[in-house]
């Protein structure tokens, strides 16, 4: 359904170039639910932009629906732009803090070019669907708690009925005693709505929670990827297995766990090493360059 | 006659005075932490978790103000007077807003030493091997952004190892860290805890921070202490219905859900403040707020566990 192959994306200028996708591909399919996690700097969220076509690649292309994104015409671009959403990690920064809930979720409508009489219904069947009162349509950004502001994000994500929606770091900004709540909220909307999902996520509970598949990154290649559940229990790359030690388990009086703090950093690739298939749809890079 | 505890803190009253009339911010507070603990103080957004730590380095923001209740240092009433805070550290969330970025990192240290009335340089290279920077003569020149987010934290723990602390108090020091990195700074804290018998005071919001760190327990909700264990005892069962749905909701027991939002700071709920999002509220719950039950080493307040008055 959207496809990523042999990205390549560089930041910076002249000597100071960065490579911070460096050949990566990956591929989510129809109504699937794919997580991508990795650490600072693993460019997970730059893949998932260039996947939406909110960045440009140095190199490789973007499928969506098996056309590539720079060959779509005008018609096919915005009906990308219509069936792919993302909702963004901050909703504070991501809503416009000049425009009421009601002017956020009707003006992509308006860009589509909605009929002026579905789009009330539209607004408030979305609204529902969130979780949110009527009563919230008045109000701006700043007047309303973290989680409203979350799931009016994930509101605009679905107002134009959407295939496939993008989530980067869904609930890292919440309140705890809020978390919860919205992941039980997207995994209600997956399953109500048939939506694909790709996840952008470090929490590793958050991921398996909502996710089938997993692709681990580090420093712009992919490393792993596999089945969540099989990949979080049988980790083949010592990468992986970094990450899912890293975890702190609500267990007390174990300490941190001494022997894998001092380990030294793994080797960094300067360009995506080729995946061996372990088991099926379970793929793993070499330990190192 | 037993010794005092590094921190006592008793019915610690924060207002906050804005226009529309004074709001209650930390509401009679109390708990405290001895020689050898690492007291994790959990809260959620605008529980007052920060807001504590800043009242005890009498540094509250514009605005807030301590109306009441006691801090003793080792037995020395400090709150509402010049009193040093000598024997205190501070380590915040972000690394990168305790280091001045215009100058080497070994000026800094040096100037804090100093600051601490230190002869020599011997204490910071002692300081820094603490922390484990590995190669610390050379890394004394360079500038703050040349060290990863992990290694400043490093330096910020280093500079408060300077001070010679009896307590540290940390505030999120590892939020803004990567998983494998926050496990090796967190493994860093305790060791050096343990061979300076230092005591910490761990802010937190992350549970599996506390299960990894704590000997002692706070929980905090809208500016209250609700709960106060021993972190054994606190996992094992928790007693407070906020302290056993925040663990329900975390990814160990399936995420379950919480009803409702955290209140705000400017019209927190009568009576007990969770009562709006609690499975058990009864009337009482709504008026008043309950009074500290005490078991054997552990406070709670709630009226499903009625205390002895």
């Amino acid at each position: 359904m959207l496809e990523a192959e042999g990205i390549v994306k560089e930041f910076g200028a002249g000597g100071r170039r960065v490579r911070a996708l460096k050949g990566v591909s990956l591929c989510v399919r129809e109504g699937e639910s794919v997580g991508l996690v990795g650490e600072t700097g693993s460019g997970k969220t730059t893949l998932a932009k260039v996947m939406m076509g909110l960045i440009r690649p140095e190199g490789g292309s973007v499928r969506a629906r098996g056309t590539p994104l720079e060959s779509l015409t005008a018609a096919g671009r915005r009906r990308f732009r219509r069936e792919f959403q993302m909702v963004f990690q901050q909703p504070l920064a991501s809503l416009d803090p000049n425009f009421t809930v009601e002017q956020t979720l009707a003006e992509p409508l308006a860009v589509h070019a909605f009929p002026g009489d579905e789009r009330q219904g539209r607004i408030r069947r979305t609204l529902e669907a969130v979780g949110l009162l009527p009563e919230v349509l008045e109000k701006w950004p700043a007047q309303l708690s973290g989680g409203q502001r979350q799931r009016v994000a994930i509101a605009r994500g679905l107002i134009l009925d959407p295939a496939l929606l993008v989530l980067d770091e869904p609930v890292s900004a919440l309140d705890l005693s809020v978390q919860a709540q919205v992941l039980h909220l997207l995994a209600g909307l997956r399953r109500g709505r048939g939506l694909t999902y790709l996840l952008v996520a470090h929490d590793m509970g958050v991921v398996e929670f909502l996710c089938d598949r997993v692709a681990v990154m580090y420093h712009g290649v992919v490393l792993e990827e596999g089945p969540v559940g099989e990949v979080w229990r049988g980790p083949l790359h010592p990468y992986t297995r970094r990450l899912l030690e890293a975890r702190l388990p609500l267990e007390p009086g174990r300490g941190v766990g001494e022997a894998a703090a001092e380990a030294p950093p793994l080797p960094v690739w300067d360009r995506q090493p080729p995946l061996e298939e372990v088991r099926p749809g379970h793929r793993v890079a070499p330990a190192g360059p | 006659m037993p010794t005092a505890p590094v921190l006592e803190v008793r019915g610690l009253e924060v207002r906050w005075s804005r226009r529309g009339g004074p709001v209650p911010a930390l509401r009679g507070l109390s708990f405290s932490v001895e020689a050898d603990d690492v007291f994790c103080l959990v809260g959620e957004s605008g529980s007052g978790k920060s807001l504590t730590a800043l009242t005890l380095f009498d540094a509250l923001p514009e605005g807030f103000s301590l109306a009441a209740g006691s801090v003793r240092l080792r037995g020395e009433e400090v709150a509402g007077t010049d009193a040093g805070r000598r024997g205190m550290a501070y380590v915040f969330q972000d690394p990168s807003s305790a280091l001045n970025p215009v100058f080497a990192v070994g000026r800094q240290l040096e100037s804090v030493h100093r600051a601490r009335g230190g002869g020599g340089p011997s204490l910071v290279r002692e300081a820094l091997e603490a922390v484990a920077i590995p190669d610390p003569a050379s890394r004394l020149r360079a500038y703050p952004h040349e060290f990863s987010g992990g290694m400043q934290q490093r330096l910020v723990i280093a500079m408060a190892l300077l001070a010679r602390p009896a307590l540290l108090v940390a505030d999120e020091p590892t939020t803004a860290l990567d998983p494998t990195v926050q496990k090796r700074v967190l493994e860093l804290l305790s060791r050096v805890a343990r061979e300076r018998g230092m005591a910490i005071l761990l802010i937190t919001h992350d549970f599996g921070v506390v299960a990894a760190m704590a000997t002692r327990v706070g929980v905090l909700y809208a500016g209250r202490l609700v709960e106060c264990a021993p972190a054994s005892a606190l996992f094992a069962e928790p007693l407070h219905p906020y302290t056993r749905m925040l663990l329900a909701s975390r990814a160990e027991h399936g995420f379950q859900p919480i009803p409702g939002e955290v209140p705000s700071l400017l019209n927190p709920p009568a009576g007990c403040p969770f009562h709006p999002r609690c499975p058990h509220a009864m009337a009482v719950c709504r008026e008043e707020f309950p009074s500290a039950a005490e078991r054997p080493h552990r406070v709670v307040h709630c009226h499903l566990h009625p205390g002895h008055a």
